[in-house]
């Protein structure tokens, strides 16, 4: 971390590196909480699913905590979240119970969603987290919808639909931006597309996946206004969020950010080899690692030393142990469970054998 | 107190029932409000209720209708119409991994009070891919209803109910019956789902369908009357839930079965009607359950093939004769 | 063991990057682990001293189990197991005993579906016809015998209406006892196989029950040996041979012999020569040693000799193979152990199926003489009767005591005829008369 070297670009954004604080030490030391604790979930999950506890897929988000930490400081009581599978951070910092998010992705019936969705389905919807979904591209529509419904029910909130660069080939994805921006002319469709561009869709670059990498700049075709966000950067995705929020919220028209960003992990916990990119490159983007960089300014700045910082990472190693143990000790969903939720207002309905 | 009204009529006017009792009731479909709708069955409602109630969306099917999964979601009660139910594949993913799906996986957090309507079915000479008839297809998927009724008294009737489930409805219309007429009750004829119809008493054979079918099954009644027997006509109307009771009763009662389906043989509703029948009135049956599908083609143009890809008349009295033990004709 | 894919279920490990006791840091790696995709590093999660090495190399283990044990600051190393993890229990094979299970002298069919087809009791000869569901309903509530009912659906299937029209004109109604009112096979009770319907004549009667009298219900292997007995003797042309051998020579050698066996704890017996013998004498009438198949006579070079060994409970025949390289000892010691384990019901299969010819000894029971069964498909049985002393003459025309055994041959009439037969028990005779020829 150089610090004569006060902006530099990362695809096309300008990056801060001069380790100033933009907003205040309080705040900063937050989100770094935040951050530390989502980092603490995610490696924990981690060795779970290689102890064989979680099953099916788990999609982690480390590398990536100042998107999401970022967006939903500005999230207000009454908007919504949805986002695609890559779900834990965003359900973590809406404020479920940790306890309850480990407990559902060890496929408990303490979990989130009652153990019958595992890592890809977190739903919490009094806390605004509207899923979840397993399909890319599948719940942008529904982000959409969502959107639409506030300003039909004649609220202010707004909605927060994040997806990644592989979603932006889906079908899917083109005809909800070109539904909302259709009825973003009405202000109709309070949406934030919030774009978590890692580079890669799963194994393939954004490079191989379009012409026209400018991921942003494709909401030109559907009349939504749009901008860019070093991702690595917590502060500076906290100021354009709280800025676009407002915006959204206002003028009740969609809205899209692209967070440039980096997954150190690999897609997904059977993505072994990565042969898709370099050992180089990971190192390269781990240099930029959002929650070192908090550290750098957090201690450059004197704000918080060492000790401390290891400190705030004990606890929330601590507390996600806790959650850990809390899964471990939760018994499973009872058989019954098995046709309950399937329609609504009729359990035990058709199902039974 | 009931009149007689088209299908389209009937359908309708369920529909203006419920836009005016509950403001969440939105219909969304391409070129159902300025247009009047390909079919007319919104004729006019744009005017009457304006944008704001009477959607009309661009052509984007999984778009439109996953943001409709949305809206219902959020407490919004949206009648998304599919032009034709041959362009739902399109919006498959949304209706079937999400609509279907999504409050088994969210634990029960949230629910889908959608309804999914359009003209379903063939017979008008509108080729392949215009031809499908979908009740065992989505039929399939526990979470989704899927309905089919016949009469313009039911499809009233049935619309109500589809609208005031917390569930999203499949709501397969009739096509080629839009113009049909029938009774319809007035005001608020909610009818259950779960519940088949009996079109026509008999005791000699039950024949059971959905659809158009019925008609046909109606037809081949009149026809077997002038032999003696009396076929007994189901009109299944409700796939899932699908009712079980009603068809075995009959079963025990007539002793012999022939099932109707305009779709392909291969993993039908027939087949499902022939397993419950076996399961649940073996002892009572005389003569193995017959099946009458349309024929394993996609659907043809010319107007000669087009009625031999789908079930005739005959090969209905013929599969009747078959578990009469009589001689075909 | 590390869950390395979403389907992997266990894992190799390969080999070991570190020693036990070794210490380690956070992303040492620290083994080789193989799965069926891949060979990969595993790296240690943790610092600290790799205390227990618990999986060995090569070992295959389960996703989930422990393979090793980083020991931290302040922590215990765990009791060592006894297998470096769970072990999957594995299945033993088990071999199930064979022998009393199988103790029949055939393969026989499986009665349960003959019992089933019994079970019809409508009188037709196959037990089988074709009724619809409702027909068979209709004709248990109202006391219908369907035998009497023509089918007029597909394949003669009784179908309503010909139930309808039997109940409206009466003429299906079982009989007042219960039973159908057919000239035919009665029920038979339901411990009897329906098999012996086919090798008994048309009618049995039925048990009479009457006090004193107490019915027996034939084993399987009764069963079995019942139908074989019965089929031999309808299919097979018997004829029979019997010769008078003198003993004496044979008696007087093996006495010799057996002194000699003595401290070897070997006794030979009467029926170890005369098995012999009869191996011997074969040897120049080969169409007694086969067997009669479908397409013909099928002679056998070696001489495969079935003995027969009453058992409590019927009759099984076990093999000595190829007898004829045999000598008297180990003929003596095949047959005893054959002997007892039938009698114990441990035989094998391999060792009582098969054979060439069979020899069946009633002498220990005093028999002057008797004819055997042949057990088909072999083309011959000796029946070996007791020892009478009794005068006889010798070369000179004096009267001498003498040792005479009748020997019986019952043989194929299809592959042998009287002649071969008469001169094969010559053969025999003149074998053991002159026991040298048995070392031939």
């Amino acid at each position: 971390m150089s610090a004569d070297n006060e902006h530099s670009e990362v695809g096309g954004v300008e990056t801060r590196e001069d380790g100033a604080i933009a907003t205040s030490s309080e705040r900063l030391v937050d989100l770094y909480r935040e951050m530390a604790l989502i980092r603490a979930f995610e490696e924990a999950c981690q060795r779970g699913f290689r102890q064989g506890k979680i099953g099916g897929y788990l999609h982690v988000y480390i590398g990536q905590e100042a998107v999401a930490t970022g967006f939903l400081e500005a999230f207000q009581e009454g908007d919504r979240v949805v986002t695609a599978y890559r779900d834990h951070a965003h359900a973590l910092l809406l404020g479920s119970d940790p306890k309850e998010v480990m407990a559902e992705l060890y496929g408990r019936e303490t979990g989130l969603v009652k153990g019958k969705g595992g890592s890809m389905h977190l739903f919490d919807v009094e806390r605004g987290l509207m899923g979840g979904y397993g399909i890319v591209g599948g719940h942008i529509p529904l982000g959409v919808g969502i959107a639409y419904a506030m300003r039909y029910h004649e609220t202010d909130h707004i909605t927060q639909l994040y997806l990644g660069d592989g979603a932006m080939s889906q079908g899917a994805f083109h005809e909800a931006a070109n539904l909302a921006g259709l009825w973003g002319l009405e202000g109709q469709c309070p949406c934030l597309f919030i774009i978590e561009n890692n580079k890669y869709g799963m194994g393939t670059s954004v490079e191989r996946t379009t012409a026209m990498t400018d991921l942003a700049a494709k909401f030109d075709a559907y009349g939504i206004e749009h901008e860019k966000v070093d991702g690595m950067d917590v502060e500076a995705v906290v100021e354009v969020a709280e800025r676009v929020v407002e915006q959204v919220r206002e003028t009740g028209k969609p809205y899209a950010v692209e967070a440039l960003t980096y997954r150190t992990a690999p897609h997904g916990a059977a993505d072994f080899f990565e042969k898709y990119r370099t050992k180089e490159e990971i190192e390269e983007w781990r240099q930029r690692d959002p929650i070192a960089l908090v550290e750098y300014k957090l201690i450059e700045n004197d704000v918080l030393d060492e000790e401390k910082l290891e400190e705030i990472k004990s606890e929330a190693k601590e507390r996600i142990q806790e959650a850990v143990k809390f899964a471990n000790e939760s018994d499973e969903p009872p058989e019954e469970e098995l046709y309950t939720d399937v329609y609504s207002g009729e359990d035990e309905y058709m199902g039974e054998e | 107190m009931a009149e007689t009204k088209t299908y389209r009529e009937a359908l309708r006017e369920a529909m203006v029932h419920e836009l005016d009792r509950d403001e969440n009731v939105v219909l969304m479909g391409e070129d159902i409000g300025v247009y009047g709708g390909t079919h007319l069955i919104t004729d006019g409602l744009y005017d009457e209720y304006g944008p704001r109630r009477i959607m009309d969306v661009p052509i984007s099917e999984n778009g439109f209708t996953g943001a409709a999964v949305g809206m219902a979601m959020m407490g919004m009660r949206p009648v998304v119409e599919m032009m034709t139910w041959n362009f739902s594949f399109l919006a498959a993913d949304q209706i079937i991994q999400n609509a279907a799906k999504v409050r088994y996986f969210s634990g029960g957090q949230v629910e889908v009070p959608l309804v999914i309507r359009g003209p379903n079915g063939g017979g008008v000479q509108l080729s392949a891919q215009h031809t499908h008839s979908l009740e065992s297809f989505y039929g399939h998927f526990p979470g989704l209803k899927v309905v089919a009724p016949v009469t313009p008294n039911d499809v009233k009737g049935m619309m109500l109910t589809a609208i005031r489930d917390p569930n999203p409805v499949i709501f397969l219309e009739a096509g080629s019956l839009y113009g049909t007429k029938g009774e319809v009750e007035d005001g608020d004829n909610a009818v259950p789902f779960g519940k088949a119809r009996i079109a026509r008493e008999g005791t000699d054979v039950t024949l059971i369908a959905y659809g158009r079918q019925v008609d046909l099954c109606l037809r081949a009644a009149d026809t077997l009357a002038e032999d003696g027997f009396e076929a007994e006509v189901i009109d299944l109307r409700s796939l899932r839930p699908f009712d079980e009771d009603t068809i075995v009763e009959s079963v025990e009662k007539t002793h012999r079965a022939v099932a109707v389906q305009e779709q392909w043989r291969w993993f039908g509703v027939a087949s499902e009607v022939a397993a419950i029948i076996q399961e649940r009135a073996f002892d009572s049956l005389d003569a193995p359950v017959e099946r009458v599908s349309g024929a394993e083609v996609p659907g043809p143009y010319a107007r000669n093939l087009e009625l031999m890809a789908f079930p005739s008349e005959k090969q209905v009295t013929n599969a009747a004769h078959r578990v009469l033990y009589e001689e075909e004709k | 063991m590390p869950k390395m894919g979403d389907a992997m279920e266990e894992g190799t490990l390969l080999k070991w990057l570190k020693s036990e006791g070794e210490e380690v840091s956070e992303g040492d790696p620290i083994a080789e682990i193989e799965t069926d995709k891949v060979t990969m590093e595993l790296e240690a999660e943790d610092e600290g001293t790799l205390a227990q090495l618990i999986a060995s190399e090569g070992q295959d283990v389960p996703v989930g189990e422990a393979i090793a044990f980083i020991q931290g600051e302040g922590e215990e190393v765990p009791e060592r197991s006894e297998e470096g993890g769970e072990a999957e229990e594995t299945e033993e094979g088990g071999e199930e005993d064979g022998g009393a299970a199988q103790a029949t002298a055939t393969e026989t069919e499986a009665p349960e579906e003959e019992e089933i087809r019994g079970q019809e009791a409508d009188g037709r000869a196959d037990g089988r016809f074709r009724a619809s569901p409702i027909v068979r309903r209709l004709a248990e509530e109202n006391d219908l015998d369907l035998s009497k009912i023509d089918g007029s659906g597909p394949a003669g299937r009784i179908v309503e209406r010909d139930v309808r029209a039997a109940m409206e004109s009466g003429t299906a109604q079982r009989t007042e006892d219960g039973k159908a009112d057919v000239v035919a096979a009665p029920e038979q009770p339901q411990a009897q196989p329906a098999e012996m319907q086919g090798f008994q004549p048309a009618r049995l009667p039925e048990p009479t029950e009457e006090p004193g009298t107490q019915l027996v219900e034939p084993t399987r292997m009764m069963q079995v040996i019942g139908e074989r007995m019965t089929e031999s003797k309808q299919h097979v042309p018997h004829f029979y041979a019997t010769v008078e051998v003198r003993m004496d020579a044979a008696l007087a050698l093996r006495k010799q012999l057996n002194e000699q066996l003595e401290a070897e704890g070997i006794k030979l017996s009467v029926n170890d020569f005369v098995m012999k013998a009869c191996a011997v004498a074969l040897r120049n009438y080969p169409n007694l040693n086969a067997l009669y198949t479908t397409r013909g006579v099928e002679l056998h070079e070696k001489v495969d000799m079935a003995m027969a060994v009453a058992l409590d409970q019927g009759l099984i025949t076990p093999v000595i193979r190829d007898i004829g390289s045999k000598g008297l000892a180990a003929i003596s010691q095949e047959s005893k152990d054959l002997a007892m384990r039938a009698r114990e019901g441990k035989l094998q299969p391999e060792e009582y199926q098969g054979g060439t010819i069979t020899v069946s000894n009633m002498g220990m029971f005093g028999i002057e003489s008797f004819t055997a069964i042949i057990n088909p498909p072999q083309a011959a049985i000796v029946a070996v009767s007791s020892i009478a002393k009794r005068p006889d003459y010798d070369e000179n025309g004096e009267v001498v005591p003498a040792s005479l055994m009748k020997l019986t041959l019952s043989a194929d009439h299809r592959i042998a005829n009287g002649r071969d037969g008469a001169l094969y028990m010559a053969e025999v005779k003149r074998v053991l008369e002159n026991p040298v020829m048995l070392m031939v």
